[in-house]
C-alpha cells in the first residue's frame, strides 16, 4: 500500500464519502473475486460484494490501523460469503451457477483446464475454498490468513496443504475420467 | 525425513513459509526423491491453475454503480433514523421542560394567568348571552375604534416634529 492509498483510507475513516467511493473503485475487484471464490456463483457474489462494502462503510471508523485495511476488508468479505453459503445450504438452493457453465461450454471462452479447476473447486468445502482464494488470488501470507480466518498458524498451514492436495487429486481424477 | 512428512511441508515450501532448517530438509529430499519432486510440481501447477482460473472470472460491469447506489440508500436510511431520533428527543425535551415549568414556582404564576384568561373568556361568553349579539357587536366595534385611534395618536406622538423657519 502506498501513501495515497493510506490517505484515501484515512479520509474515508473521517467520513469523506468521495474517499469511500474511491475505496469501492479500488477494492471491488478484490472483494468480488474473493466472494466468488467462496460462494461460486455470480448473483451471490454480487450480493456479498454489496453487503461487504456496506458493512465496511459502517465499521470503518473502528479500524485502528489503515495499513490493515486489505486484510480487514477480506475478513468482512469472507465472513459474509460464508454466511451466504451456510444460508444457502440451509435453504438448499442451487449451489452452482448454471449460466456460468452454459456460457463456458457454448462459447469455449474458458479452456478445458479452467473448467476442470472450476468443477474441482466446487467440490471443496467452503473453508478450503476460502483459504485457497485468499492465498492464490490475494497473496496473503500465513500470518495474515491466520488473522483473517481467526485460526492458528498451524491450522493455516495444514488447511492450505489439504486444500491443494484435495484439489490436485480431484483434477487428476477428472482428467483420467475425461 | 520420510515422504509423508515432506509432503506435508511442500505447500508452505511453495509459499516461502518454511524455516531455513525445514527448507533445507525439503530441498535435500526432493533432490533425491522423484515421487516427492513430481508431487511438488503438481502442487505448483495446481496453485498456478487456481490463481489463473479465479483471475479470469468475468467482472460484472455495473457492479460499482450498484454498490454506490446501495451505499447511498443505506446512508439515506441512517440519516432518516437520525432525524427521527432528533425529533423524538426534541419533543421529549419540550414536554419535560413544559412539565418542569408548570410544576415549578414560575408555573404557579403561569397557572394563575391561564385561569385569568379562562375567566375573561367565560365572562365574555356570559356577557354575549346576557346582552345579546347586537350589543356585543357594538362593543367590539367600539373597542376596534378605540384601539385604532390610540395607535394613530401614538404614531403621531412618536413622529419627529418638523419645524421650518422660512426666511
Amino acid at each position: 500500500m502506498n501513501d495515497d492509498d493510506l490517505k484515501i483510507i484515512r479520509s474515508a475513516r473521517r467520513g469523506n464519502e468521495e474517499a469511500f467511493s474511491m475505496l469501492v473503485k479500488n477494492y471491488m475487484n478484490f472483494v468480488y473475486r474473493t466472494a466468488y471464490g467462496v460462494v461460486r456463483n455470480q448473483p451471490d457474489a454480487e450480493d456479498v460484494a454489496q453487503d461487504s462494502f456496506v458493512k465496511a462503510h459502517q465499521a470503518l471508523r473502528r479500524l485502528r490501523d489503515e495499513r490493515t485495511f486489505p486484510s480487514w476488508l477480506a475478513t468482512i468479505t469472507v465472513r459474509t460469503a460464508i454466511d451466504y453459503v451456510s444460508r444457502r445450504e440451509r435453504n438448499q438452493t442451487i449451489a452452482l451457477d448454471p449460466d456460468r457453465h452454459a456460457t463456458e461450454q457454448d462459447v469455449h471462452s474458458v479452456s478445458d483446464a479452467r473448467l476442470d479447476v472450476h468443477q474441482a473447486l466446487d467440490k471443496l468445502n467452503p473453508e478450503q475454498r476460502t483459504i485457497l482464494v485468499l492465498r492464490e488470488i490475494q497473496g496473503f501470507d500465513y500470518e495474515e490468513l491466520a488473522q483473517i480466518l481467526d485460526i492458528p498458524l498451524g491450522t493455516v498451514r495444514s488447511r492450505l496443504h489439504h486444500a491443494r492436495a484435495q484439489l490436485r487429486l480431484l483434477l487428476t481424477n477428472q482428467r483420467r475420467g475425461n | 525425513m520420510d515422504c509423508p512428512s515432506i509432503k506435508e511441508l511442500l505447500s508452505p515450501y511453495l509459499d516461502g513459509e518454511l524455516s531455513s532448517l525445514e527448507r533445507a530438509a525439503v530441498d535435500d529430499h526432493v533432490r533425491t526423491c522423484k515421487e516427492c519432486r513430481m508431487f511438488l510440481v503438481d502442487m505448483q501447477d495446481t496453485s498456478r491453475a487456481v490463481g489463473q482460473t479465479l483471475q479470469a472470472i468475468p467482472f460484472p460491469v455495473d457492479l460499482e454503480e450498484r454498490i454506490l447506489v446501495r451505499l447511498a440508500s443505506v446512508r439515506e436510511g441512517t440519516h432518516m433514523l437520525r432525524l427521527s431520533f432528533v425529533f423524538i428527543m426534541s419533543v421529549a425535551l419540550s414536554a419535560s421542560l413544559s412539565a418542569l415549568l408548570i410544576l415549578s414556582p414560575v408555573g404557579l404564576f403561569v397557572r394563575a394567568l391561564f385561569r385569568l384568561g379562562v375567566g375573561v373568556l367565560r365572562g365574555l361568553v356570559f356577557f354575549s348571552h346576557a346582552a345579546g349579539w347586537l350589543w356585543m357587536s357594538l362593543l367590539v366595534i367600539f373597542c376596534v375604534l378605540l384601539a385604532g385611534s390610540s395607535l394613530v395618536g401614538l404614531s403621531r406622538m412618536l413622529r419627529p416634529s418638523k419645524s421650518e423657519v422660512l426666511l
